[in-house]
């Protein structure tokens, strides 16, 4: 299930809200750990056993690690227990891509091919794979104590609003607010808020704007496709001028971004309904000044995961600045990876690891030197090439797509004028950049963490309500196109 | 101040649950009245759940389109979105595949504008010359059936109902769809008027008849949100279509009389092209002529039982006319698939098609010119099934059948040596190819065949459909040669030919047109079956007010 269906928006939340709150307190943290079970056996019923026993067997694994004393077995513990998350992980969402390239290394030399059932992926093994294991490790560290209840745990892992796709929410950070947790009535109406700006972001922009970048360049994967409509996406994309190309990955650009930080917005909001406080996992990256402070602001849980648990175990900057850049180049690489089981993700993730040592070595000084603006542009325009590489499976396609852009044959007002493509856009531009301003960021400061007064939360909560009537209307209007009579 | 604010806070959060629970509660109980969204469309079946179905996610999937058909409260919310794409984007989701926006708020039906264009046909044939030969055959077939029908004293017709795109071509958008480059085109309204006035099929082309009166009618004959005539227009089409039909059948009908007008905003079907917009208020808000439509009462007048096969446009028609007043049946074969009559609607299947026909007085085709290229929808067809014809599709007119005789006398002569060198002769003297040559030969053969009476002609039973004019020029030829076997008569002609200084074949040809012109007008002539070289231009009688 997800946030932006009917089935959630116009039954499940509100059956969940109302059953939430009219239990006691005491036991809503079962009404919540039953409610997402049932959320995410909705989306993934042939994985929620599994999930479950996962679960389970490495809370029970934790304890035992935490209670003995022996120091081997209690590194056996934590490694069997970060194994079986990760191997799950592993094996359903690398499995296809290995046997792939394993064939393709066959085919190379001659071998016949392996034949293999494909693997369906199940929907956010990355993100509780990873909360799974920052359990684990926290609690190996002495960062915080295992938790007492069962219940408690598998709630930590499958709580619905960030089950699917984050954020990744680190143990020691929720740990207090599953045992005890406070939610106010402010609590509620900003979550609610919140919830409904993520719904905007998701259908009123990211939809919109991804509609016509799939319409140019077909779906992210092709292993569906016939031959021909491949065929059929190279020709689009060759024909486009370069007002088009630019405009394509530029949608893509605040498609992704829209996306994504509106579903993280979902999560928070919704957490913040019952009371939870989750980490942040965006702020304005297109704002940043380099790739650096672009990794600072975006998916900001994921950059934390990747510090905490990769980057400085594998030694971090205590080894010379040789190994840094490695360091860097490898988290950046497995980042990729971690997005998704193909080479573009992996070059994706090389581009920006590369151009963080860049950063580090040349680049940050001169973004700093030209000054705000130009920095924040040539940043940007830079993070929206590479996207192009995590937005399109086929190198060849990627690599087409860019030479369309700097092909330099430029035309006014492609794609037809497509006037709500334009305007969303021009929207999705504004609200990616408007907290370069002083008064921008005193907005954002307003909406998302202040305090608001009692006309305030009138005028917040009629614009809210109405915008998630509208987001509804939108969500299902595509779907309704009906004939003036019946023809035969 | 704090005491105020929790309470304010509690209030809110409540109406918050309230509204997120009034879907739910709308679509159980259906408490708040609401206006229901127009158009039609196959609704989803409510999926049942099976473990099955569950575990492949095919329960969800379908539960999921279920209910973003059937939650509550979607009327006024699809409305709201639709109003907000339309007057910021002047866009809705239906547009693409219904409705072109024309210019100054001018809707049209996308078939409307791309048959405007003449590029129609490819929905329908694989190029522009399949399609001409696809009408030419039912044209022929038409022509057949209509002989038939007349030789029991049933007149058919076909109503060439008007298309908005050529009655106010000046609002259709410049560029709207220029992905079809390829040439030739060709648009059914015009070949099939072409092919119905040389084969002498009976029609009434009202199309032409509203481009006349365009100009001067009192209201508009489309509406501007609407893709059929509008209800003013068609009472004034079912008006001339009763004049053709006492024409047609020597008939006298009753007169149609209007009852006062009243001039309000578009009333259905005015507009339904916006109705399928469904938006919460009107794209424009024009007035429109309405009025309650009843006959003379003539106790004198006829009542013919007709049958009309058609499109929607029929409609406007029948929810307007008495038509149990006019007719004495007028059951109506909706794209000839379902019948609707007397407020029933019955299958086509259950009717014994030859008696139905054979009992009614007219069978009126009535199809606008976007809907032309359905064929009739298979009408012609089961229609000569039904009346015995055992292989409709070897039926051919006569132009068809000469063409089938020279091609066989081409062949023959390549088949022969000798004929072959003395055409060659010919070919170079004439300084013709050697394929004209042949050509030109085989249609002398058969020609020659036509005037002495020796081509033999297939019966006209189950196998040709001749039309008017080549049965006339039979005639002239037959005359001309009994002409020629009287001496007398030949030597008065010569005498016509040297008094008014003519060839004596021109004489003769004149004389023997002067004959079958006779015959024509005195009514003696024989025809095959029946005369049906009758297609008068409509015109308006003008309605009884």
């Amino acid at each position: 299930m997800v946030f932006s269906s009917n089935i959630f928006l116009l039954y499940f939340m509100p059956a969940f809200f109302l059953v939430y709150f009219l239990t006691p307190r005491k036991a809503r943290n079962y009404v919540l750990l039953l409610a997402s079970l049932i959320f995410y056996a909705w989306g993934a019923p042939e994985f929620i056993i599994q999930l479950v026993a996962s679960t389970v067997a490495n809370f029970f694994l934790v304890r035992w690690m935490c209670k003995t004393d022996k120091k081997g077995l209690k590194k056996l513990l934590c490694a069997l227990s970060i194994i079986i998350p990760l191997g799950l992980l592993i094996f359903y969402k690398y499995g296809n891509f290995t046997m792939e390239n394993l064939n393709a290394i066959l085919g190379l030399t001659g071998h016949a091919p392996l034949t293999w059932k494909r693997i369906m992926l199940p929907i956010g093994i990355s993100f509780f794979s990873f909360q799974s294991v920052t359990y684990t490790l926290d609690t190996y560290r002495g960062v915080n104590k295992p938790m007492e209840k069962l219940t408690d745990f598998v709630l930590y892992i499958t709580m619905f609003p960030q089950l699917i796709a984050g954020p990744i929410i680190r143990y020691c950070d929720v740990a207090d607010q599953i045992r005890n947790r406070e939610s106010t009535m402010d609590d509620r109406l900003h979550g609610f808020y919140r919830f409904v700006i993520g719904l905007c972001k998701k259908i009123l922009i990211a939809d919109v704007i991804g509609a016509q970048v799939d319409a140019v360049l077909g779906p992210a994967n092709f292993s569906l496709l016939e031959a021909w409509q491949v065929s059929d996406i190279f020709t689009r994309v060759a024909e486009l001028d370069s007002t088009s190309a630019w405009i394509v990955s530029l949608a893509y650009t605040f498609q992704i971004y829209f996306d994504f930080a509106g579903y993280s917005d979902m999560a928070i909001g919704l957490g913040r309904i019952m009371g939870f406080k989750f980490p942040e996992n965006f702020d304005n990256p297109y704002t940043s000044r380099s790739i650096t402070e672009f990794w600072r602001r975006w998916h900001q849980t994921l950059g934390a995961f990747i510090m905490n648990y990769l980057y400085i175990p594998l030694g971090g900057n205590r080894r010379g600045k040789g190994r840094m850049y490695f360091n860097l180049w490898v988290c950046f690489l497995l980042s990729g990876l971690w997005h998704g089981a193909s080479w573009n993700f992996v070059i994706w993730g090389a581009l920006h690891g590369l151009f963080i040592c860049a950063d580090k070595l040349f680049l940050g000084n001169v973004m700093k030197k030209i000054g705000k603006l130009p920095s924040v542009i040539l940043t940007f325009l830079l993070v929206n090439i590479i996207w192009v590489f995590f937005r399109i499976e086929d190198f060849s396609l990627a690599w087409l797509l860019i030479k369309r852009m700097f092909a330099f044959d430029f035309a006014l007002l492609p794609f037809s004028g497509n006037v709500q493509l334009y305007v969303t856009m021009i929207v999705a531009a504004f609200f990616s950049f408007f907290t370069l301003t002083k008064l921008g960021q005193n907005v954002q400061e307003k909406v998302y963490f202040s305090s608001f007064t009692n006309g305030q939360h009138i005028f917040v909560w009629l614009v809210a309500a109405f915008a998630l009537v509208f987001c509804v209307a939108a969500l299902n209007a595509s779907d309704f196109s009906p004939f003036i009579y019946f023809r035969f | 101040m704090g005491r105020i604010k929790v309470k304010y806070d509690l209030l809110l959060f409540v109406l918050l649950m309230v509204i997120l629970f009034i879907p739910i509660i709308q679509e159980w109980t259906g408490v708040f009245p609401v206006k229901p969204l127009n158009g039609v469309f196959v609704p989803t079946t409510k999926p049942e759940l099976t473990f099955e179905n569950y575990k492949t996610n095919t329960y969800q999937a379908q539960i999921d389109k279920y209910s973003s058909e059937n939650f509550g409260m979607r009327e006024p919310i699809l409305r709201l979105y639709n109003q907000y794409l339309w007057d910021v984007f002047r866009k809705t989701y239906v547009s693409k595949e219904q409705i072109v926006f024309g210019k100054d708020r001018w809707f049209y039906e996308p078939g409307s504008v791309s048959d405007h264009e003449q590029r129609l046909f490819r929905y329908f044939a694989a190029d522009s010359t399949q399609m001409a030969s696809m009408l030419s055959k039912e044209a022929q077939k038409l022509l057949h059936l209509q002989q038939i029908l007349e030789a029991h004293g049933v007149h058919l017709f076909v109503c060439l109902v008007p298309a908005k795109d050529l009655i106010y071509p000046e609002y259709i958008p410049e560029n709207h769809d220029t992905t079809y480059q390829g040439t030739p085109k060709i648009s059914a309204r015009f070949y099939n008027e072409d092919n119905f006035t040389r084969l002498g099929i009976n029609h009434l082309n009202l199309e032409q008849w509203f481009l006349q009166i365009k100009d001067t009618a009192d209201f508009a004959l489309f509406p501007q949100t609407g893709m059929h005539w509008s209800k003013y227009a068609a009472l004034l089409s079912a008006d001339t279509l009763i004049r053709y039909m006492e024409h047609l059948g020597g008939i006298n009908m009753k007169n149609l009389v209007i009852g006062p007008r009243e001039y309000d905003e578009a009333r259905r079907p005015d507009g339904d092209l916006e109705d399928l917009l469904n938006l919460m208020r009107p794209v424009r808000k024009p007035k429109y002529c309405y009025a309650d439509c009843m006959t003379d009462g003539d106790p004198t007048a006829t009542k013919p039982k007709i049958i009309v096969i058609g499109d929607s446009f029929w409609w406007t028609i029948a929810d307007q006319l008495p038509l149990k007043e006019i007719f004495s049946r007028a059951p109506y074969w909706y794209y000839n698939n379902t019948i609707y009559y007397d407020d029933r609607y019955n299958s086509l299947d259950e009717l014994d098609l030859a008696e139905e026909l054979l009992s009614s007085d007219f069978v009126v085709l009535s199809y606008c010119a976007t809907q032309q290229y359905r064929m009739n929808d298979g009408f012609t067809q089961k229609a000569l099934k039904a009346l015995g014809v055992k292989d409709s599709d070897a039926i051919m007119d006569s132009a068809s059948f000469v063409e089938r005789e020279i091609q066989r006398t081409i062949a023959d002569i390549l088949a022969s040596p000798k004929s072959m060198e003395s055409i060659r002769e010919k070919a170079k003297q004439f300084n013709k190819t050697v394929e004209k040559a042949v050509r030109d030969d085989a249609k002398w053969i058969v020609n020659y065949k036509i005037q002495n009476g020796t081509l033999n002609w297939p019966k006209h039973d189950d196998y040709i459909a001749m039309d008017s004019a080549t049965f006339i020029e039979c005639e002239i030829q037959r005359t001309i040669k009994s002409l020629k076997s009287n001496p007398e008569a030949m030597q008065s002609i010569r005498e016509k030919a040297t008094k008014y200084n003519k060839t004596l074949d021109k004489a003769l040809r004149d004389d023997a047109l002067w004959v079958v012109n006779h015959k024509i007008q005195q009514g003696t002539l024989k025809w095959p079956v029946n005369n049906n070289d009758m297609n008068p231009k409509p015109e308006s009688h003008g309605i009884q007010q």
